[in-house]
């Protein structure tokens, strides 16, 4: 049940990257809006690069380096980059992923008093932006945790923009099976759950989610799916596999043998 | 993990049962060098990545994933490994003869 949980905790190292990727039209001038938006993007990326070359040098380096490149890494700079940026572009939508990146870069830089206050403007200043759908990815290691869940309820109820609502349910039935899943097999709570999952996949069907290509619909449909066709007991489902001589076969081949499917990966 | 499987699969070559690989390493020619290396005597379906149609439609976030079928294709056993392995399979087998047996007495 808890699948899908780790792997939203893997979002927030993707966060930076896949913000910049996400399409705000802009509002008041739009030129000086792309002009932000840009900037926005190409500063990403080269967070993103500075932080893949800090990690190379810090493989490469004996121990003695190693200490010195820790007092060296990318984000203070970065951090003060984003911030200018979020100032300058203040009142447009690349101000809310600015702070955003903020948010992240913040994190870790370790300056957490610097990722809160990014929180407060943005909850301040940005609650009805479209921008913001990548929030309620960021938020829950900024927050405590029930101010986590009011903003998720929050988003939920007065944003009027079905990406960031979308990202708030998503993120509420996440929620949801994290703590089912520190109490221990529930049946009730697994039910309940997979409503939360049939009601996302009807809901945001069409809704994409602002990492990865998939809607927030398919991803809660993938998980409805596996709850309801990959439990023991069931039938496992039928599905074409082609084999490493490029013949076609079904696992429904094999009845009258016993058979252990084993997905791997030699790496 | 691999040294077992090949243990079991050698046991078993002459029981009802298959051991089917779903492979996320990459394309046909890729896995058949990895095959050809490690010794793999067993059939894969081609995934080519850890985003294949299997894995994505599975739900599957980590490797290995283990799933045992029952001769029915039923789901009986999830993430069995080594030993456990070993023993869902035995009790399937076991399952699969007794029932053989039962069909045989009733037959008559």
């Amino acid at each position: 049940m808890n699948r899908l949980l780790r792997a939203s905790s893997l979002l927030a190292g993707l966060v930076l990257t896949l913000c910049a990727t996400v399409f705000v039209a802009p509002t008041s001038d739009a030129r000086q809006g792309d002009a932000f938006q840009q900037k926005h993007e190409a500063l990403t990326k080269e967070y993103e690069e500075a932080k893949t070359k800090w990690r190379a040098e810090y493989q490469a380096a004996d121990k003695a380096k190693r200490k010195e490149l820790n007092t060296k890494k990318p984000a203070p700079e970065y951090l003060a980059k984003f911030q200018a940026l979020a100032d300058e572009a203040k009142g447009t939508e690349t101000a809310p992923k600015a702070l955003i990146s903020v948010m992240n870069v913040a994190m870790e830089a370790r300056r957490m008093p610097e990722a809160v206050a990014a929180y407060d403007t943005v909850l301040a200043n940005y609650l009805t932006s479209p921008a913001i759908d990548m929030l309620p990815f960021v938020a829950q290691q900024i927050v405590a945790p029930e101010q986590y869940e009011a903003l998720l309820t929050k988003l939920q109820e007065s944003s009027p923009h079905k990406n960031v609502k979308g990202a708030a349910a998503f993120m509420q039935w996440q929620m949801a099976q994290q703590k089912i899943s520190m109490a221990g097999g529930d049946p009730n709570a697994d039910a309940a759950i997979l409503e939360m999952a049939k009601k996302l996949a009807k809901d945001y069907a069409d809704v994409k989610a602002p990492f990865g290509d998939q809607t927030f619909g398919q991803m809660a449909e993938a998980f409805v799916f596996v709850a309801e066709n990959l439990t023991i007991g069931k039938v496992a489902p039928d599905q074409e596999a082609i084999d490493e001589n490029g013949v076609k076969f079904k696992v429904s081949d094999y009845r009258g043998k016993v058979v252990v499917l084993d997905f791997w990966g030699y790496w | 993990m691999l040294p077992h499987e090949k243990t079991l699969v050698k046991r078993l070559k002459d029981e009802p049962f298959a051991l089917i690989g779903i492979n996320s390493d990459g394309d046909a020619e890729k896995v058949k060098k990895i095959l050809k290396e490690q010794e793999i005597p067993w059939r894969q379906a081609i995934d080519e990545t850890t985003g294949g149609p299997w894995a994505s439609k599975w739900g599957v976030q980590g490797w290995p994933t283990i799933y045992v079928l029952d001769h029915k294709g039923v789901i009986r056993f999830k993430d069995v490994r080594d030993e456990d392995m070993d023993k869902a399979v035995n009790q399937l087998l076991e399952e699969l003869k007794a029932e053989q047996q039962k069909a045989k007495g009733t037959g008559k």
